[in-house]
């Protein structure tokens, strides 16, 4: 587990213990990790750094309502189908057409096969992201994929995997998610980091920013996030770009002018960034 | 030490012991996550009590909720494991982290506190007997006429709220044509398109968020509104129910997959007491401040209160501008409103109703007039358009 985090830290991801314990069971014991947590804290980054830190290729499966087999499993091209059936029904019986056109030469992988089928030197990481955002069919439609690794196409029977993916599902929790599917993952929460935590992240991802700016910035965002009325909460990602903007724009101290123009990007919700503009930012600022 | 070879004897029956421990606690963990914990712990050191924690906490939480709860569990277990065949062998762990106040305060009701598992392979706790009489909420059974009345309210609801279509398709008779389907149907009958497939987007499901007042005022009507909550459950797959007083806490898992009888069970013996007073408003800041990304624009609020609030009407006021804001439709059911003479009083009410867009009683589920138009306009709700007056409000039958 040591050697898992020591490759994080070097892709540049602060994980902390629970984070490379739940990555590395999930590769030993070849189970899925389900990744909940709150927008924007690393959730996605998780599976993109195991792959570039196991050097694989990663797979993205980006869910969103009304995802289904077509378009996560396979499809059969058939246009190709139509045109094979027109040119070679002269010359073939129909028996060995049906072969023919039913065969891994016609069919078009989608990632849960791409993922299966995957011919590099390790196993991929495949990231099924934001599954709460797909509908309960889809999970259905996970559940024989999660469990047993394989992929039963009607015409050409059941496709198993050459090496068993590593998978990483995240959520962001806009719903529960079935017992079933959660049975069949180890589970991870990541919450929102600890100021400390925050400051490694902003050093480690945005290279010469001054340890006193990292900790102002740090600071400000952590009191934002710690208002109990706001709608939206900034999330790392949130923490992260503000602190690129703040870099790109050549500020090396927070004050108050340079926060209300660049606010947008840690406050983006508009009856936030009201509550803000209408006294809460000076508050904020002032206890800085 | 691993859990392998010649110690794999003494540790799984201790592992075993843990897990039905979780279980006594209302935790649902089966025989494949303690498997899983199992394996797990094969890769790790039980003597390292950090990796031994998050080993077990992977396998066998489910939900954020449950990672701390289930963390505060394993501290109690472990830390005070008295092993049944040696009796005074407790596992070599080091000092548990502090609990929160009141579960120290309940601590130490019984002492001394001992763990392990009975020869009956029970697992005995000193502070929990499941002898012990419920401190909870007693929630006692509806008859079967009413409760099969309010499921019947419940699914007049649900047609209503499911009126949107969602961006799901499926196979129709009529609709766009289905290319794909078409190509593949076509294939039977040597490549000819003769036949056409169509398809068509299909209902989405609704969401619902219940958010049930548990406190001493509404002691009066919690059988009716149980049964309203667990058909709300039962009949609306995609529900989340919440239960406040002075603190607000879900109770989904009490209900989902349950019986009635069932689901009063649980609810009665682990729905903690909320201690006296409602604060409704806080409640539901809290309950944005936590569960905010549940509310969207298909998602249906409920609140069941009698609204009468002890605190602030401010927070009440402003929680439910939001979640107003939020989501699709917000109903307020006021276990009073059945009362012909009712009318909305409370301070709690008046802050609430300028943000709610109907106003029901429990009875209104149960009555196959309940949702109609007179009936709910005369209660003023504030319906945010003549378009949802057409969708919410069914006629009578």
């Amino acid at each position: 587990m040591d050697a898992l985090l020591a490759k994080f830290v070097q892709q540049r991801y602060i994980a902390d213990r629970s984070i490379g314990m739940a990555a590395y069971l999930a590769l030993r014991m070849d189970k899925p990790l389900l990744v909940e947590g709150e927008p924007g804290c690393g959730k996605t980054e998780i599976a993109r750094t195991l792959a570039a830190a196991l050097e694989t290729d990663l797979i993205r499966l980006q869910c969103y309502e009304g995802l289904d087999a077509d378009a996560t499993l396979y499809q059969w091209n058939h246009p190709k189908q139509l045109l094979t059936i027109r040119i070679e029904e002269a010359r073939k019986d129909a028996k060995s057409l049906e072969r023919e056109i039913f065969s891994a030469e016609f069919l078009l992988k989608r990632p849960l096969l791409q993922a299966l089928t995957h011919e590099g030197p390790r196993a991929p990481v495949l990231l099924i992201d934001e599954i709460d955002r797909a509908d309960e069919e889809f999970e259905g439609l996970l559940l024989e994929f999660l469990s047993d690794f394989q992929i039963t196409i009607p015409e050409m029977g059941t496709i198993r995997a050459k090496r068993v993916p590593h998978v990483v599902i995240t959520s962001n929790r806009t719903r529960e998610l079935s017992d079933a599917l959660k049975r069949r993952c180890l589970y991870l929460y990541i919450g929102y980091p600890s100021r400390a935590k925050e400051i490694e992240i902003l050093h480690a991802k945005v290279p010469g920013l001054g340890d006193q700016f990292a900790e102002e910035i740090a600071g400000f965002v952590q009191r934002v996030r710690a208002e109990a009325d706001f709608v939206k909460r900034p999330g790392i990602s949130e923490t992260l770009e503000w602190a690129s903007a703040l870099m790109a724009l050549g500020t090396t101290k927070l004050d108050r002018d340079i926060v209300e123009q660049t606010l947008g990007l840690v406050v983006k919700d508009a009856q936030d960034l009201q509550t803000m503009q209408s006294g809460r930012l000076g508050t904020l600022l002032g206890s800085t | 030490m691993r859990p392998g070879g010649s110690k794999n004897a003494t540790f799984i029956p201790r592992l075993a012991g843990f897990v039905q421990f979780l279980r006594l606690q209302g935790f649902s963990v089966g025989t494949g996550a303690a498997l899983d914990c199992a394996r797990a712990l094969r890769e790790n050191s039980i003597l390292d009590r950090g990796s031994f924690r998050s080993a077990c906490l992977i396998t066998m939480a489910k939900s954020p909720e449950d990672v701390t709860r289930l963390g505060d569990a394993f501290d109690l277990y472990w830390s005070t494991y008295i092993d049944p065949a040696e009796g005074k062998t407790p596992l070599a762990v080091s000092a548990p982290r502090s609990l929160p106040q009141e579960e120290i305060a309940s601590a130490t009701e019984t002492t001394p506190m001992r763990i392990g598992v009975d020869g009956g392979g029970v697992v005995r706790v000193g502070r929990y007997s499941p002898d012990a009489p419920s401190t909870g909420h007693e929630v006692t059974p509806l008859g079967r006429g009413r409760l099969l009345a309010i499921r019947s309210g419940v699914r007049r609801l649900r047609r209503q709220m499911a009126t949107r279509p969602g961006r799901r398709e499926g196979p129709a008779r009529h609709g766009a044509i289905d290319f794909s389907a078409t190509a593949r149907h076509s294939l039977r009958q040597g490549g000819e398109w003769i036949e056409l497939r169509f398809r068509r987007r299909r209902k989405r499901l609704a969401e619902l968020v219940v958010l049930w007042d548990v406190s001493g005022s509404m002691r009066d009507h919690e059988t009716t509104l149980f049964a309203l909550v667990h058909a709300l459950q039962r009949g609306i797959r995609r529900t989340r129910v919440f239960a406040f007083g002075t603190r607000i806490e879900e109770v989904t898992n009490l209900l989902r997959g349950r019986s009635y009888a069932h689901a009063a069970q649980a609810i009665s013996s682990s729905l903690q007491p909320m201690g006296g007073g409602t604060r409704i408003g806080i409640c539901l800041v809290d309950f944005l401040r936590r569960h905010a990304q549940l509310v969207n624009g298909r998602t249906t609020v409920v609140v069941l209160s009698d609204g009468w609030d002890l605190g602030d009407t401010a927070h009440l006021s402003e929680a439910l501008r939001r979640i107003h804001r939020l989501s699709h439709l917000l109903v307020w059911v006021n276990p009073h409103a059945d009362d012909p003479r009712f009318e909305p009083a409370t301070a709690g009410m008046q802050a609430a109703l300028p943000h709610v867009d109907l106003l029901l009683g429990p009875a209104d589920f149960e009555s196959r007039t309940g949702f109609a138009a007179e009936r709910v306009a005369a209660r003023h709700p504030n319906l945010r358009s003549a378009g949802w007056r057409k969708a919410y409000i069914a006629a009578p039958r």
